[in-house]
């Protein structure tokens, strides 16, 4: 018997698995992790469908779930090889690219996880301070000082503080 | 808004397009199975035996808690600074890592500067090439390591953030990981001590780089070995038929205390007190090494887990173009048992079986 909350999660996890990937692909910058990082959060949210379906937010449920596989990945003590330049069939795309945006994307890598983290969920998934706060579980203030020296990380990198 | 911020977000969503699409299907992850009544009927057993679970580790916290208490120490690499000394300036690769700490904004103390092949950067890293377009695995690259502050990842901080570690090879990739200093760099430092025995001496023929069963490392120290000789680190003493009291020699590669008999290697590596047995075996099938023709390390692909002293090891078998290998973790050392083509698997896996704890013995 498929429940009304079923449905709902269900629809929620196809609508949101290209952008569940697409904000991985961001934090890891690597395809394959992003897919892998995606589809686990994505089965450990139907597991906890019920709490999924509950929460205020159910898309900021998904990101937290999402991140806080990242994190363990992190903490697993496995080393992992992260580009310091973008895929190699996007280099052509990029050097053409105006607006130092390859310097930008460049320097988004440079960055911890975690700023990295605020950077992603505040420009690209268009979250608020409280927002993203509930996301990475962290006190609004955290989020404001991280999000301040990432951008300070970046605009040192592209030169923008000149 | 600021023409920075837009430039950020024209950035972010110019590399999101870049992210793979429409590839997470969810009948393929296998989730609507499950979503019949059946779930809920079989949580009982499930709950019945978590419970079960719970008290035996209550009651074992309760008995064993006085010796916890009494037998408690602080990690022997507790602090990172005095586990890996800063790399000498006299390193060969020491001005280009020092290059890349300003260049790169990895602002973080220099710990090691290690050229090496490709290929052994990938056996360090257990990965596969494959999957990192751009490497070539029959170059040198330049490995520098730099510990920066504590960095939390995302999500809520716990008192379990450990150092982050970034390591640099070439300008197209980073290695980045977090976690006890020494666990992530038990084999960096074997690659360590095998690049400056190349600097000093010629490479050994055939085999793998370096380290062939039988054979400690290159530039590997002779030593008398003790089990309190070696930071605590807890070592094993077979007594096999290939290897036994009247065969085995000490050796120490870098930090890392090593015994060998004719065809048999045997490591002892600290820093597994906290990784299970399930995180090394997932590690070890996870593992994916470059081709045959390009590394003799064992083979993932016929790894299996076997019994011995009680406990499950990981056992890789040998093959004509890769070298077999037991893995068992005591005491959080992970002994490693190599052996070349020759040892069958029996004989590993009873090098492992008859080891019994080094004590106040030594090995010649």
């Amino acid at each position: 018997m498929v429940t009304a909350d079923h449905e709902r999660v269900t629809r929620l996890l196809e609508e949101r698995a290209d952008w569940l990937v697409a904000c991985a692909y961001l934090l890891t910058k690597d395809r394959e992790h992003a897919r892998d990082l995606a589809q686990d959060a994505m089965v450990q949210a139907w597991r906890a469908r019920e709490r999924v379906d509950a929460a205020d937010a159910p898309d900021r449920y998904l990101l937290r779930i999402m991140l806080n596989l990242y994190r363990s990945e992190l903490r697993r003590s496995r080393l992992r090889l992260v580009p310091l330049v973008e895929d190699r069939e996007d280099v052509h795309e990029s050097r053409i690219s105006a607006g130092g945006l390859h310097d930008i994307e460049a320097a988004i890598r440079q960055l911890s996880p975690r700023q990295r983290a605020v950077i992603v969920l505040r420009y690209w998934a268009d979250y608020d301070d409280v927002e993203i706060a509930d996301v990475l579980g962290c006190r609004r203030a955290t989020v404001r000082s991280l999000a301040a020296r990432g951008l300070a990380v970046i605009r040192q990198r592209v030169g923008d503080d000149r | 808004m600021t023409d920075p911020e837009e430039r950020i977000r024209l950035s972010l969503a110019r590399t999101a397009e870049r992210a793979p699409k429409g590839e997470l299907d969810l009948d393929r992850l296998d989730l609507r199975e499950s979503s019949g009544p059946g779930t809920h009927r079989r949580r009982l057993p499930v709950l019945l035996s978590a419970a079960c679970v719970v008290v035996v580790i209550a009651v074992a916290f309760a008995v064993l808690g006085s010796h916890l208490h009494e037998t408690s120490a602080p990690a022997p690499y507790a602090d990172p600074t005095s586990a890996i000394p800063p790399n000498p300036s006299t390193h060969p690769d020491f001005a280009l890592c020092d290059a890349l700490s300003t260049t790169a904004g990895r602002d973080g103390v220099l710990l090691r500067a290690v050229t090496v092949s490709a290929a052994r950067t990938a056996d360090w890293l257990e990965t596969s090439f494959s999957t990192y377009p751009g490497l070539d695995p029959t170059a040198e690259t330049t490995i520098c390591v730099f510990e920066t502050d504590p960095q939390p990842v995302p999500g809520p901080a716990t008192d379990a953030d450990g150092v982050r570690v970034l390591a640099q090879s070439t300008s197209r990739w980073a290695v980045e990981g977090m976690g006890p200093v020494d666990s992530l760099f038990a084999g960096l430092d074997v690659l360590a001590a095998e690049q400056q025995a190349r600097l000093n001496s010629r490479p050994m023929d055939g085999f793998f780089p370096g380290t062939p069963p039988g054979k400690p490392c290159l530039g590997a120290q002779r030593a008398s070995l003790t089990t309190s000789a070696h930071h605590g680190t807890p070592m094993r003493l077979p007594d096999s038929v290939l290897a036994h009291a009247g065969n085995l020699e000490g050796w120490m590669c870098d930090d890392i205390p090593v015994i060998t008999a004719p065809g048999i290697k045997i490591t002892f590596e600290s820093g597994y007190k906290t990784r299970s047995r399930a995180q090394l075996e997932k590690d070890a099938y996870d593992s994916d090494h470059p081709s045959p023709s390009e590394s003799r390390w064992p083979s993932r692909s016929s790894t299996f887990v076997a019994t011995a002293l009680g406990s499950p090891v990981l056992v890789s078998q040998p093959t004509q173009r890769t070298l077999g290998e037991v893995m068992y973790v005591h005491d959080g050392t992970l002994m490693r048992v190599l052996g070349d083509g020759t040892v069958p698997t029996a004989q590993l896996l009873a090098v492992v079986q008859t080891s019994t704890p080094l004590g106040d013995r030594t090995v010649p």
